[in-house]
Parts: structure tokens; sequence; C-alpha cells
């Protein structure tokens, strides 16, 4: 698993997203907001592919079973509920698209900054497209645990892909870190 | 059956387990599978945690330590359950981008 940075350390992501009552803020730059589209298009496109070889696919559809004796369930297993994943990752991704679209901009005076109201239920939908992006580019551009992103340099033919890589995880990391936990019961172990 | 006449001198054995009660090496043989998550490079760690306590309700200590399992050993099991059951979770950790399979508890 990968770790983001810690807060508190000089960068804007805990700004990105900002709580409000019981809905989230997502804030977001023009230019964002293009990537963004630029982004669930490529992850659209993929979704359509369907069942593939490919590394990302695989990734994003794994097996269930790793045992080979096991093919004859694991076909049926994916016949079961292949359709129904991509279907629902299609469909996440296509609300999301849409509330993209929609991002107003922001009345603060703030030029070229808009916003995505997002209640829990959309936030989640957001967060589950965003890490399939994440999931999507990191595998296509081979990230490992040993992966420095920051470290990528600026010649590198892969250095676009990985400051958009880079980028999405600050953004699920904001995300995450403005969502309240799905149970905050004993937090204090 | 048992004749009515009889009822009440029967003696009643009542089955410890479930698997005893519904009988048949086919219930036992499909009870023993669990789903493992995998480490990967991508999927954040307070995301991993997130997504177990979404899915599986556990508290958030929980969902760390075994978050932090599969961080450091490179996979944890995360449910068990019937051949059934553990399909079903193995779909709803794939739908949220997690590395999942699942095999026979041996």
């Amino acid at each position: 698993m990968s770790k983001r940075r810690k807060r508190g350390e000089p960068d804007d992501a805990d700004l990105r997203v900002a709580r409000r009552g019981s809905t989230y803020l997502l804030r977001l730059h023009d230019r964002e907001v293009q990537v963004l589209q630029w982004v669930f298009t490529d992850l659209e496109r993929l979704l359509e592919a369907g069942a593939g070889s490919d590394a990302v696919t695989q990734r994003l559809f794994p097996r269930a079973y790793l045992d080979p004796t096991e093919e004859k369930a694991e076909s049926q297993w994916q016949s079961t509920v292949h359709g129904d994943l991509v279907e629902t990752r299609r469909a996440a991704l296509s609300a999301v698209g849409l509330g993209l679209g929609a991002a107003t901009e922001t009345a603060a005076g703030s030029t070229g900054l808009r916003e995505v109201v997002l209640d829990e239920a959309r936030a989640e939908q957001w967060l589950g497209v965003l890490n399939d992006a994440r999931l999507a580019f990191g595998t296509a551009l081979g990230v490992t645990a040993d992966t420095e992103v920051e470290e990528t340099e600026p010649d590198d033919p892969r250095a676009e892909g990985y400051a958009v890589y880079d980028w999405l995880t600050h953004l699920v990391a904001a995300l995450l870190g403005s969502m309240s936990p799905p149970d905050d019961g004993d937090d204090e172990v | 059956m048992v004749p009515h006449a009889e009822i009440g001198t029967e003696e009643i054995v009542v089955p410890d387990t479930v698997e005893e009660l519904l009988g048949g090496t086919e219930t036992k043989r499909d009870v023993p599978w669990v789903v493992i998550v995998w480490d990967d490079p991508i999927n954040l760690m307070e995301y991993v945690v997130h997504v177990f306590q979404k899915l599986f309700g556990f508290p958030r200590a929980k969902a760390r330590k075994l978050m932090l399992q599969v961080h450091n050993e490179g996979k944890a099991v995360v449910a068990n359950g019937t051949r059934e059951r553990c399909e079903v979770d193995v779909a709803r950790l794939h739908a949220h981008g997690l590395w999942a399979t699942m095999q026979h508890d041996t």
C-alpha cells in the first residue's frame, strides 16, 4: 500500500475539500477540471473495452480464485459478477462526470475556481472513481512499492503521467481526510 | 418419522453444530473458505481502512490492524464463510478496488 504525505506538510491537499454540515465542497481549478475530464474519458474507454488481458484491466477486475483447479468456479463467478462490476463502475463514473461538468464557479471572487457539492453517498462515489483512476494510472505507469513519484525527472516520458497520478493521490487523500469514517468508534487504540 | 404414539419416549439427540444438524459432507466441505486481501503498491493505507470499515462494519481499530497486516505481511484474511458468501465479499472488495482472492482455509 501507499502512504500519503502527513498532514501539516506544505501542501494544499487539505484545502481542496471542505466540510459544510453534512456535505463536502470539493474545490478545483479550471485546469484541474480539464485534467479530471481527460482522466475520466480515459477510464471510460478502458471500461468500455471490458474484459481484457492487459495489466490495467486485470488490476481493476482481478480473479477471485488463484487456485488453477478452481477454473470452473472462476469462470462461473466471472460470468455472474463481471458485467455488474463493469456496469457499477461505469454508472459511478458517469454520475461523477456529470457532477464535474456541473461544477459551479465560486462566488468568492477567486477566478477560475470551481466547486462541486457532494453529499455522503456522492462523496463515496467520487472516492471510488478517483481510486479507480489511481489504480488504472498507477498500473499503467508500473508503480511499485519503491516508486518515488516526486523523484521523476522532468524529461522522463512518464513525468506527465506521474504528475497526474500524484495529483489524484492528493485528491483522494484530501477527500478521505474530510470524510467521516463509516465507524469512528474506538479510534483511540 | 417417529410414530405418533412414541413421541416423548424417544431420546432426542440435539446436534452440536449447524454442520452436524445439516449433515452431509457437502456442507462441511463447503464451509471453510477465506477471503484474502493482498498488498498492492497503489491503494492508500487510509483508503483500505475506509473500505474495510464500510464493507464489513469493522471498528476503526480492527480495520487499521487488518490494513497493517496486509501492508506488513503482504496479505490478511478479512472474512470467512461458505463459498457463496466469500464470492460475494470478493466481488464487493473488487468493486472498491482492493485486490482480493478466496481459497480453502487449509
